[in-house]
Formats: structure tokens, C-alpha cells, sequence
């Protein structure tokens, strides 16, 4: 399914100069932030629509996938908890914005030049220990491994 | 150099600080079946004179704190679910790592199995209860090694946050302030089954002693030589099959080779009626099976092995507030079983509980196949069946406090009868056809439903010990329970 991102990736090159074009033609700026902005979103939606065929067992239940994204009326199981029920309970949920939000924390200092390295080294002696030791028991409490955990099951095996 | 020093100091105490964050966080993620069942091990500090090994069919059968009740003798049942016996080799030698019995008793079940530990995953997670509690040590150590064949088995059990790390989001209030066993080790099974069949075969009938788990029955009866321990093999009774009681009978070969009592409790006069005794049909014994076992081998310890009686001895004071903190527990879980007739029925088979018992002679529920054997399971009871047949009321005082039982058929009585724990009154059917049971005096007729109609069965219970009453319980024709 790696296919559909070639694609996708063929065809943003492809439409280049058409997409160029119609910037000038629109005075777009594209230093902006509104258009930024813009940008991550159309990537976002592209790269999650890529991964329905990553993920699905087959191409038509991709399709199938995709299909009911349109014809299913079903907003509420974004607010009654159903979500929960699909692999992350509300724990592991909550667990994940937590790590998404680290996640964005060292992208923002590694865009802005910090090195969080750096940064923690010139701390003192207690801080950093504890940071080290947060750090190393996050692993082994929050870590993916163990019993039931199957290494060759990640969401990769369809690749 | 001193910068070397300096590091090499900074280095040991991290990974030290890090060795106690990952124990006290893997205290917490652990569950805690382990530590529910041998915190009372882990804390004593008198040495424990009795000790029971084998599978879940000890954890079962014997009590240890109705033991201490009877006899006075300290023990802990050890029984681990689903522990085939090499399992129970290691479990034994891990606990000899801590206590100092005088006495081990093993139960033989699956002496002729071939397997280390239960096959499926099951068994695996079953022996997390039996090793978890303890520490990292050479035996554990050994035992990891020993019973498991992959590295990633034997890591959750040298190094359990690999296995409970995932209970992060489990984390409740039970996991600090833990809920610990008052049974010593043992647990109530208390449901009733009757077993499909049953057939017991001659003792002289037996298979060759050649298996796996008799080479560790044998380990263990060693181990325990060398260490000064006697050992008494037993043979737990429920429905076993054929080919089981052989393997059971040949265990005799091996107590004679090693000069020690094997006790094979099919053939014993123990009690144990597989009709009123079982829990599950064909495995697990009930309270009340276990009660007569645990007598049996109270009284059969007490004759043959110098075990000393403690019940007088004011060390041992903290044995007794145990025992009823055990009691208020049993008493909970008869309460909570109203809702099963033959649960219920079965749970009252206990010496330290007086029984009043009445059966409304208008009602079907005498006649019923199950209740005679039921009943009759709790005392000595010569005018039951008679009540049954006549068709007549049936009151009957079961008075553990005084020793004795009084029963009473139609209108065989009316007035009062004294009893250990309190003063009844049982009076004839009035114009109403109603009957009364009062206690001490009280307005409250006991045999009555909350609508004044009589009761098909009424049962009032009362504790032994502490004079005060437990329960009280009516039963009707489409079992519809009230109680208080």
C-alpha cells in the first residue's frame, strides 16, 4: 500500500506548475502562517487517507472504509465514549495526547534551534536525575512490550 | 582520578535509585493475588509448624484457620491453581527460603503427569500467585530457569514490570491499600455440584511409578529429609477417574520406599459425600468438604506428628483476632450466597455455627431430592427424613455451643428450650395455622415472610464463639429468598 504515497507524491509533482500558477494568479503568499496552516492540513488529510490502505486487510475493505467516511451519519461516537472501544481505552487515550503533545514540544525546540540536551545538562543535579528517571520508568511503565506484545504485529505488518 | 571516583559514586547511585523506582513501581503494577494470599506468611514472625503444598485442590480442602480453631496448630496452605507437582517442588523450596515447618504435607495430584507447568498460557499466569510475592533470589531464580522455556516467561517473573507494566491504567485503590486473605493461604469455593459419576477402584490397582511428577514427588520428599522436615503425602478425594486413583494407589510404593504416611483420602472414613461436598462436580471441594478434611487431618496430625497445640499460649494471642476477622469473612460469604439454596444449605455444615432449622411440612420443598442429603449433611439429624415422610413440620437446633441437637417433629414441642446461644421459644400451630419461633424473648416470629405468611424453610444462624446471630434467611417453594 506504500503505493498510494508514491502516488500521491507522483502527483503533487505532477500538478506543480498548475498549483504554482494558480498561486500567482490568486496573489497567495505562501510565507504566511494562514497558509501554512493550510498546507498541514491538506498533508494531514492526505497522509490519513494513504494509511485507510495501509491499514485495511484488503483493497476493498478500504474502499469500504473510505465509502462509509461519506455515507455514514455517525457524529456522536466522537462524544459517547465509542472510540475507546476501537484498541486505546480512555487511559491509554488521554496517555496518547500526552505523548502527541511531548512530541510537539521537541519538534517546537528542534524547529526553534534548542537542543533539549543542551538545555537539561546545564540544570542541576536533582532536576536532571529526576528527569533522567522520569524518562526511564515512562519507558518501562508506558513501553509497548512484554506478554501479548508481538513485535513482527506492529501496524507495519501489512507493508 | 577523583573525577573517576566521582563518577563511578554517581553511577552507583543512580542505577540504585532507578533499582527502587522500578520496585516500588512494580509493587504497585503487580497484581496482587500474590501478595493477597501470602501476606500472612510473609509478616509472621513465629515460625509456621504446618505447611500444605499441591494445587488448587489444597487451596480448597484445607483450612488453616479452622485448624488453628480445632487444634491449635499454625499452618499455611501453599496449594497453588493448576501447580503440576515439579511446579510445587519449586513453590516448596522458594517458601523453605523463609519458614522452618515441622511438618509438610503434599498432596499427590498429577503424580503422573508429564508437564512442568500447565501447557496454555493459564499456566503461566497461575504461577505468578504462586511466585510473585517472592523477591529476587537464587531459588526464584532456579525456578524461572527450570519451568519456563522462553527468555521472555522467564523475564516476567525475574523482572514482573515486564508483565504488569501495561496495569498503568488499571490502577485502583486496592492496588495500595490491598485487601489480604484472613484464610491463610486457603480459599472458599463455596458453590454445590454433584458429580456425574463416580467409581472406586481397588488400592492394589496401580500404574507404574515412572513419570515426571513422581520423580518430583520424590525430589520433594528428599529435599524435605535433608532438611530435618516430616513429610506426610495426601491424596485430596474428589470424583477421579481411573487411570488418576491408579497413579494415586502407586504412591503407596513411594511412601514405603521412603518410610513416610501416605494418606489416599478416597479410602479414608473422612466424610466427604461428593453429592453435598463438591464444588464444582468433579474437582474442587466446598466448605463443607473441606471442613471434614481439615478435621481429618487436624486430628490425624495431632496423633501422629509431635505438632504442638497453641491455642493457650499468649504468643500466639495475634492467631486469635485472625481467626475472627476469618469468621466475620465466612459469615459474609454465607449471607451473600441466599441467593443458591444449596450453596447456602452447604455453608451451614460448620462447627462454629449454631443452626436453627425449620421445614413447613405443607411444603414441597421437603420432599425434594436434593435438601435431605443437605440437610442431613449437617448433623446427625434421625427425624428428618421421618418429617419428610409424615408430611409434618421439622425444627431442628443444631447447638454446636452445648454439643448437642434437638429435633422436632409436628407438635412434639412448645415452650422453650435453652440453648448455648440463646433462650427459643417453638410453639404449636395456632387457629391460623401458623406456627412461632421467638428468641430470648423477642416479639419477632422467625418463622414468618415479610407478608405474615409462613415460611417454607427458616433459618436462623448464630456464631459459636461470639454468641451473635449471622443470618437469618427464608427460603420458599420458587425460591424467592427474604432475609435481613
Amino acid at each position: 500500500m506504500g503505493g498510494v504515497n508514491g502516488c500521491l507524491h507522483a502527483f503533487g509533482i505532477l500538478c506543480r506548475g498548475i498549483r504554482n500558477r494558480a498561486v500567482e494568479k490568486c496573489h497567495i503568499n505562501r510565507n504566511v502562517f494562514s497558509h501554512k496552516l493550510y498546507q498541514t492540513f491538506v498533508t494531514f488529510i492526505l497522509i490519513d487517507f494513504s494509511w485507510i490502505f495501509f491499514r485495511a486487510p484488503t483493497i476493498d475493505d478500504a474502499l469500504k472504509a473510505i465509502k462509509s467516511i461519506f455515507t455514514v451519519h455517525n457524529p456522536w461516537i466522537l462524544f459517547d465514549g465509542s472510540l475507546y472501544g476501537l484498541g486505546l481505552n480512555q487511559k491509554n487515550y488521554q496517555l496518547m495526547w500526552l505523548a502527541i503533545g511531548v512530541l510537539i514540544f521537541a519538534d517546537i525546540l528542534k524547529y526553534k534551534g534548542i537542543v533539549f540536551r543542551e538545555w537539561l545538562q546545564k540544570q542541576g543535579l536533582w532536576f536532571r536525575w529526576a528527569a533522567y528517571l522520569l524518562a526511564v520508568m515512562s519507558i518501562l511503565v508506558f513501553g509497548i512490550y512484554g506478554y501479548g506484545y508481538d513485535a513482527g504485529n506492529f501496524i507495519y505488518f501489512q507493508f | 582520578m577523583k573525577k573517576k571516583i566521582f563518577n563511578a559514586i554517581s553511577v552507583i547511585v543512580f542505577l540504585t535509585m532507578l533499582g527502587l523506582a522500578v520496585h516500588y513501581t512494580t509493587g504497585i503494577l503487580s497484581r496482587k493475588d500474590s501478595e493477597m494470599k501470602y501476606h500472612d506468611l510473609k509478616m509472621e514472625e513465629k515460625d509456621i509448624d504446618v505447611m500444605f503444598f499441591g494445587s488448587s485442590h489444597v487451596i480448597n480442602a484445607i483450612y488453616p484457620m479452622e485448624l488453628w480453631k480445632e487444634y491449635g496448630i499454625t499452618s499455611y496452605n501453599c496449594g497453588g491453581h493448576g501447580n503440576a507437582l515439579p511446579t510445587t517442588y519449586w513453590v516448596m523450596e522458594n517458601v523453605l527460603d523463609k519458614c522452618s515447618p515441622k511438618l509438610i504435607v503434599i498432596d499427590i495430584l498429577g503424580v503422573g503427569g508429564n508437564n512442568k507447568i500447565r501447557p496454555e498460557r493459564k499456566g503461566v499466569d497461575q504461577q505468578h500467585i504462586s511466585f510473585d510475592w517472592i523477591g529476587l533470589s537464587r531459588n526464584k531464580l532456579s525456578m524461572a530457569d527450570y519451568l519456563f522455556d522462553d527468555i521472555e516467561t522467564k523475564m516476567e517473573f525475574i523482572f514482573p514490570i515486564s508483565i504488569y507494566h501495561d496495569r498503568w491504567s488499571m490502577i485502583g485503590r486496592t492496588d495500595f491499600e490491598i485487601p489480604y486473605s484472613l484464610e491463610k493461604g486457603a480459599e472458599y469455593r463455596s458453590n454445590r455440584s454433584a458429580p456425574d459419576d463416580f467409581q472406586l477402584i481397588a488400592r492394589s490397582d496401580m500404574e507404574k511409578p515412572d513419570s515426571l511428577g513422581m520423580e518430583y514427588l520424590c525430589k520433594m520428599i528428599e529435599e524435605c529429609q535433608s532438611r530435618g522436615i516430616e513429610v506426610l503425602l495426601v491424596y485430596i478425594p474428589y470424583p477421579a477417574n481411573e487411570e488418576e486413583q491408579r497413579w494415586a494407589n502407586s504412591v503407596d510404593l513411594v511412601a514405603g520406599q521412603y518410610g513416610i504416611r501416605y494418606l489416599n483420602l478416597l479410602y479414608e472414613n473422612t466424610g466427604v459425600d461428593f453429592f453435598t461436598d463438591m464444588h464444582d462436580g468433579n474437582s474442587h471441594l466446598n466448605p463443607s468438604g473441606a471442613r471434614k478434611i481439615t478435621d481429618y487431618l487436624g486430628k490425624y496430625i495431632s496423633e501422629n506428628y509431635g505438632i504442638a497445640n497453641w491455642l493457650q499460649d499468649p504468643e500466639y494471642a495475634d492467631w486469635h483476632v485472625d481467626y475472627s476477622e476469618y469468621a466475620s469473612y465466612k459469615w459474609d460469604v454465607l449471607r451473600g450466597k441466599k441467593g443458591d439454596w444449596g450453596a447456602y444449605l452447604s455453608l451451614l455444615a460448620d462447627r462454629n455455627l449454631n443452626v436453627c432449622l425449620f421445614f413447613n411440612g405443607d411444603s414441597e420443598m421437603i420432599h425434594w431430592g436434593t435438601p435431605p442429603r443437605l440437610v442431613m449433611n449437617l448433623a446427625d439429624l434421625g427425624k428428618f427424613q421421618q418429617a419428610g415422610k409424615e408430611r409434618k413440620d421439622y425444627f431442628v437446633v443444631i447447638d454446636h455451643g452445648a454439643g448437642c441437637v434437638n429435633e422436632y417433629i409436628g407438635e412434639e414441642y412448645d415452650g422453650w428450650l435453652q440453648t448455648s446461644f440463646a433462650i427459643l421459644s417453638y410453639g404449636q400451630r395456632d387457629a391460623d395455622g401458623k406456627r412461632s419461633m421467638t428468641i430470648n424473648g423477642d416479639e419477632k416470629n422467625y418463622l414468618l415472610n415479610e407478608d405474615g405468611s409462613m415460611a417454607e424453610i427458616a433459618i436462623v444462624t448464630y456464631d459459636k464463639n461470639t454468641g451473635k446471630m449471622v443470618d437469618w434467611v427464608r427460603f420458599n417453594q420458587n425460591i424467592s429468598v427474604q432475609g435481613n
